[in-house]
């Protein structure tokens, strides 16, 4: 009898039940340790064997009726959560919770695209000083004192035969002095300094110099390289030409032009209506240059190549004053 | 340099060519045109010719170079000569007393001139090259020179000392403050480096350079003395750059004229000036070239040019035309295959096999290569330390992210500014741009705050801003020659002269001390590097002295972090950091070592501590780490709250911090934490007199 109480009560009680808490004190007050049906159970050992039987039975089914209905009452209590989440809207057009944000300087990010680019093709990234003696400067690279060349480079001199290196390329020398091997295929990325200061000049600058050496490395390797580079870096059809210029380190030396992005060679502002964009200056390393390093020159041969990363970013970007890198205005460093 | 396209059509059979057409040769030639301009009905081309062809520096120079490309002749007439009268020998003698400095010394006399404005010709010449028309004789040692390349200097022979009726021309060393005035007005005192041209009695040129000023050619003149020399390029460059002197004749000495060009240019202006200025040509030239300087034979070996070119191999005899046509000529066959040529001294830049090479290529036309990347690909497991470069990056990306715009400033700067940043041993430079410039930096702080202070005044109210540079010490100040260099670090600078280290320094404003710090444990997290900020123990003047850290790692000061100092003023409310790179490689990027996952629960308990105020949080997590009896089981201690105010005696603050204890090898038990922990307890009193909070 208390059984079909018991029932009864239950039954109402779940399909009156409205949380899921509540379904949690039914279940509880249920089949709890101090449930109701746990306290009957408990006294059936008072009970006849006959009727114990019979009353075992009935609880075992209550039980698990009772079990059923937890589930159904679950499943539906759920839909109504869920119901009522999907009710609820948000205003996505309010601005979102930004963590602040800065930016690599664009120097910077172009610097490591090239070398980017380079570190793909096997170059590695070198360093080398800031101050430089002039052996390394400009000795090394072809350049004795009074060569109508060093005209070319004016010099901040921090004392007699100590400078701010002019180019990266005193870098190449203390490479191969390093290595002594082939193959060495180094990119060095840096400041380099100049006694000069305009809109097109800053006195200070950066460069990117890279040194292929090995056994039968030719000019058509350098052009290779170049054309790669120009494609990877400004466009796909991109063509390179190299005109026949002198720097004291290479032979032959060669000002590199490639075909203006701009306007793919029809000509346009940006190149002045050439066709022609002047990008940097590379060569075959000078025989000499490689003696004084240590290098056999009759078995081994190589390229490098010096670019300048402000020309570069002043194209890639369209910045025609060279002194916007060097301001850190926040207006113009936000927008990289 | 100009170029007139008129005179150049004179000296060189040249197809029918644009001036554009023309210009397009050249520049890819080697001979960059950077101009071309309209002058009355001939056309100017403006080049910018390379130091190392002086040989281009002349229109006879351009039309070989024009010859060579377009496959054509030049049409030079060799100077003829009408010569009248007495030997120039009884007139005048020349003794080249500084024989190395001046391996040539000619001259000719012209006698009997009319001074006079030149003919239109020569005039129109002149003025389409930008020169300034001065009188016949003067003007045709001008054109000769822009025809040639070989720089003349006409002297007013009556202004010459003439004891015993013979002019004693010497070519000698000035001696010390000697003095000349030369033509520009000026009265230059010379030194014992400085090669010039006298007579009996004094100086009356700076050779090669400049002449003087009372031997000058003037209205008046009547008899000419002409001179044409070939000066060691050295010494004229020497003087010219002392006395920041660069004339027309020194840009050619010092680059190298033709030694054996020198008495045609000097006929050839002889006769110029007798058929415009009329006079007697004297017998003769005086001529002093005791040792004749031979052409250079160099030997080419064609099969080395495609290797070094990537051309297929080029025949012989197309090889001969082409440097034929640049006055190159076979000199016979050099052993194993190679080709010998015999190189006109116009051309000082040929002196090995690697230079006929790249001629060879100029002349094939660079675009003739074909572009390939042939070269191996792989460094033969060789490699260099990248991790500075690897460790800037990550950082760089790192403090992007984390809301830090990359600044980058001049290395110099104002040693005012410096100092304040406790500069110790500033390197300067001797030549700066300006005492603002003046100094190697040795700290990035002027710079980002200079750059805070142009942002503040553009309305920017809140900033964060870093650098990565080298700073500089001078490690020489006495100035002694440095030495050469042990080659494999990086930061060995200029060796023992100067010290170079890479830094990375930031600067937040408004600043948050523990934002900031937020943000630099975070990177040393990802680093994976572990650090310590102690209070400022090092000096450091520019910072708030007591909300101010330094970081250490290990044993070495890796950088700070802190406050300016209030001295700021407006930047004082900016938070600063900086951070020794070199120190910091060394340290990150170690492989990682997974540890296995724990297996077994650990155990948090938590302590809340009463200690007096002046007690860090960092004391307490100190003696916990070190505390022995804990190690074995200890995971971590993080402090997660500090309280001062009600139920906290005045002068004392509660610290609270989750000590987390797992044994890696079982389940911890109680009994297990208890004992220790009781006995932390007993240490953290013992050394910080810390008792539980009730
Ligand atoms: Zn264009």
């Amino acid at each position: 009898m208390q059984l079909k109480r018991l029932r009864k009560e239950a039954q109402s009680g779940f399909s009156q039940c409205k949380s899921s808490e509540q379904l949690e004190a039914l279940r509880v007050g249920l089949l709890g340790k101090k449930g109701k049906l746990s306290e009957i159970l408990k006294q059936m050992g008072t009970l006849e064997p006959e009727e114990r039987k019979k009353v075992g039975q009935e609880a075992n089914a209550l039980k698990q009726d009772i079990e059923a209905w937890i589930e159904e009452s679950r499943v539906r209590l759920g839909q109504s959560t869920k119901n009522k989440i999907l009710g609820q809207s948000l205003d996505i057009t309010l601005p979102g919770k930004k963590p602040a944000l800065g930016a690599i300087h664009p120097l910077t990010q172009t610097a490591y695209e090239i070398l980017d680019i380079l570190g793909d093709m096997g170059f590695e990234s070198v360093r080398g000083p800031e101050i430089e003696h002039d052996f390394y400067n400009f000795e090394a690279l072809n350049i004795p004192p009074e060569h109508p060349a060093r005209e070319m480079q004016d010099t901040f001199y921090v004392a007699p035969e100590v400078v701010l290196r002019t180019q990266t390329s005193p870098v190449q020398i203390r490479a191969m002095m390093a290595l002594q091997e082939v193959p060495l295929r180094v990119a060095c990325f840096g400041k380099v300094y100049r006694h000069d200061q305009d809109a097109t000049h800053s006195p200070m600058f950066h460069q990117i110099e890279v040194l292929c050496i090995d056994q039968d490395v030719s000019f058509a390797d350098l052009k290779g390289t170049l054309t790669l580079l120009a494609r990877k870096l400004f466009s796909e059809k991109a063509r390179v030409r190299l005109r026949p210029s002198f720097f004291p380190f290479t032979e032959p030396s060669a000002e590199v032009d490639m075909s203006c992005f701009g306007c793919d060679g029809a000509g346009c502002r940006l190149c002045k209506n050439t066709g022609w964009i002047e990008i940097l200056g590379c060569g075959m390393v000078h025989p000499s240059v490689l003696k004084v390093a240590g290098i056999d020159s009759e078995k081994n041969s190589g390229f490098a190549i010096g670019m300048g990363v402000e020309r570069m970013a002043m194209l890639r970007y369209g910045v025609s004053d060279i002194r916007l890198f060097f301001e850190n205005d926040i207006r113009f460093l936000g927008q990289f | 340099m100009h170029i007139s396209i008129q005179t150049l059509r004179s000296l060189v059979d040249l197809p029918d060519l644009s001036p554009q057409e023309l210009a397009d040769k050249l520049t890819l030639g080697g001979l960059e045109v950077e101009a071309i301009q309209a002058f009355e009905d001939d056309t100017i081309l403006e080049l910018k010719i390379t130091p190392n062809r002086p040989d281009a520096l002349s229109h006879m120079g351009i039309a070989r170079e024009l010859a060579a490309i377009c496959h054509t002749r030049t049409t030079f007439l060799a100077p003829s000569i009408k010569e009248l009268g007495g030997s120039i020998h009884d007139l005048v003698q020349i003794s080249v007393v500084s024989k190395e400095a001046c391996p040539r010394y000619a001259c000719r006399v012209v006698e009997g001139v009319q001074i006079a404005p030149s003919p239109d010709w020569l005039h129109k010449k002149l003025l389409s090259l930008g020169l300034k028309p001065i009188n016949n004789i003067v003007d045709v040692t001008n054109w000769v020179l822009f025809e040639r390349g070989q720089p003349l200097h006409a002297f007013d022979l009556d202004t010459l000392a003439k004891p015993k009726g013979r002019i004693a021309l010497k070519i000698r060393s000035a001696s010390a403050g000697e003095k000349l005035l030369t033509l520009d007005g000026k009265e230059r005192s010379l030194l014992e480096t400085d090669l010039v041209i006298a007579d009996e009695d004094k100086a009356i040129a700076l050779a090669g350079v400049m002449g003087g000023k009372i031997t000058e050619v003037s209205n008046s003149t009547q008899n000419i003395l002409l001179e044409s020399a070939y000066f060691e390029p050295r010494g004229i460059r020497k003087t010219a750059k002392r006395l920041g002197l660069s004339t027309d004749a020194s840009y050619r000495f010092e680059r190298g004229t033709d030694p054996n060009g020198v008495i045609a240019a000097l006929d050839r202006a002889a006769s110029l000036i007798q058929e415009i200025a009329g006079g007697r040509i004297r017998r003769d030239a005086a001529d002093v070239y005791p040792k004749v300087i031979e052409p250079l034979e160099i030997s080419l070996r064609p099969h080395r040019l495609a290797q070094f070119s990537g051309l297929p191999e080029v025949e012989p005899a197309e090889l001969r035309t082409r440097f034929l046509a640049l006055g190159i000529e076979t000199s016979g066959r050099a052993a194993h295959d190679a080709l010998k040529f015999r190189v006109p001294t116009f051309r000082p830049d040929i002196t090995d096999e690697i230079d006929l090479i790249e001629e060879a290529m100029r002349l094939i036309g660079f675009d003739q290569v074909p572009a390939r990347i042939g070269f191996r690909k792989s460094l033969d497991g060789k490699s260099l330390d990248v991790s500075l470069d690897k460790l800037e990056r990550h950082m760089k990306t790192f403090l992007s992210q984390a809301g830090f715009f990359e600044a980058i400033n001049y290395s110099f700067g104002s040693p005012t500014e410096l100092e304040l940043f406790k500069a110790t041993d500033l390197l300067t430079l001797q030549n700066p741009l300006g005492e603002e410039y003046s100094a190697m930096r040795q700290s990035l702080f002027p710079g980002l705050l200079n750059n805070l202070r142009h942002n503040l005044r553009q309305q920017v109210q809140k900033l964060s801003l870093f650098e990565a540079g080298v700073v500089f010490w001078g490690k020489n100040p006495a100035g002694q020659k440095p030495e050469m260099a042990n080659l494999t670090a990086h930061n060995m600078a200029a060796d023992a002269y100067a010290q170079e280290k890479l830094f990375l320094a930031g600067v937040s404003y408004p600043g948050d001390f523990f934002a900031l710090k937020g943000i630099l444990e975070s990177l040393f997290d990802s680093l994976k590097v572990s650090v310590d900020f102690k209070p400022l123990s090092l000096q450091l003047s520019f910072l708030h002295p007591s909300q101010s850290a330094n970081i250490w790692l290990q044993d070495a000061p890796l950088g700070f972090l802190g406050f300016l100092h209030p001295d700021f003023k407006e930047e004082a409310s900016a938070c600063v950091f900086a951070l020794d790179l070199d120190l910091l490689k060394s340290h990150c990027f170690k492989p990682i070592q997974v540890k296995p996952l724990p297996k077994f629960p650990g155990i948090q308990r938590d302590l809340a501590l009463v200690v007096d105020e002046k007690v860090l949080a960092g004391d307490i997590l100190g003696v916990i780490r070190n505390f022995k009896t804990l190690k074995p089981i200890l995971e971590d201690a993080k402090i997660f709250d500090v309280y001062q105010g009600k139920g906290i005696e005045p002068g004392k603050k509660s610290i609270a911090v989750s000590i987390y204890l797992r044994d890696l090898e079982k389940t911890l038990t109680e009994e297990q934490v208890n004992l220790p922990v009781e006995s932390l307890k007993q240490e953290l009193n013992t050394k910080l007199g810390a008792v539980l909070r009730v």
